[in-house]
């Protein structure tokens, strides 16, 4: 099961998706909102994904997966809109016979979700709204900041 | 001919736009486009990493040539998980 999902991740039906005779381990990553970023206090994240295209390279990472490890049954699920903290923002269940694999499909997974798939996120704080790893605008109005050009009229 | 440019993110926030068409000649590649939506949407100058290119749902290399109707994005650096 791969999905782009704006409901609440169920991680017992993630789990049940991988539900596999053959199988003696299971491993289960979720990624889950947390209240600071760095130093600074989060409120909350607000997920995006290109559906379509975050879909497919979700599709094709699994299948990537399945054949670098004999794994039996993964499932990944992600998250989009307005996450509170504490919320799960990606779900990865990955059924293997043996933990070895399945402990390393499983991390392979979001590591190679994190480099490539179209999602993004942006940090909700007291300071106002950020996409993460993204140089914000504003901060080359800034004067103080000597590598700015100066604001355009508009 | 016409590309349909998809704007997700960051890029969608700059030029308060999901989805325009774009005229371009044939032969456009993806960094005229780019240079085109900077023209039409000045905001996206401000963006120091533009990202990746993508077309129809692939990642393409930035002097790939665009084909008429072709769905184009560029996928601003990634933050999912």
């Amino acid at each position: 099961m791969v999905a782009i999902t704006p409901d609440v991740i169920n991680t017992a039906e993630l789990l049940a998706s991988v539900a596999d005779p053959a199988a003696g381990a299971v491993d289960l990553f979720l990624g889950v909102v947390r209240d600071h970023s760095e130093d600074r206090p989060v409120r909350g994240l607000k997920y995006e994904a290109y559906p379509e295209m975050a879909t497919r390279m979700l599709r094709r990472i699994v299948e990537d997966a399945g054949r670098r490890w004999p794994t039996r049954r993964i499932s990944v699920v992600h998250r989009v809109g307005r996450l509170e903290v504490g919320e799960v923002s990606v779900g990865i269940a990955v059924s293997a016979d043996h933990r070895a694999e399945a402990f390393e499909a499983c991390r392979w997974i979001i590591e190679q979700i994190k480099a490539s798939v179209p999602i993004w996120k942006k940090e909700l704080s007291a300071d106002g709204e950020a996409w993460v790893g993204i140089v914000r605008p504003e901060a080359q109005l800034e004067p103080a900041d000597g590598r700015s050009e100066p604001p355009c009229p508009s | 001919m016409i590309v349909n440019v998809k704007f997700f993110a960051v890029y969608r926030d700059l030029t308060g736009e999901d989805t325009v068409q774009i005229e371009c000649n044939a032969g456009t590649d993806g960094a005229a486009l780019l240079d085109k939506l900077r023209e039409r949407f000045p905001a996206l100058a401000s963006l120091q990493n533009p990202g990746r290119l993508a077309v129809n749902c692939e990642f393409a290399p930035l002097d790939t040539a665009l084909q008429d109707q072709d769905e184009v994005t560029f996928i601003a650096p990634v933050s999912g998980g």
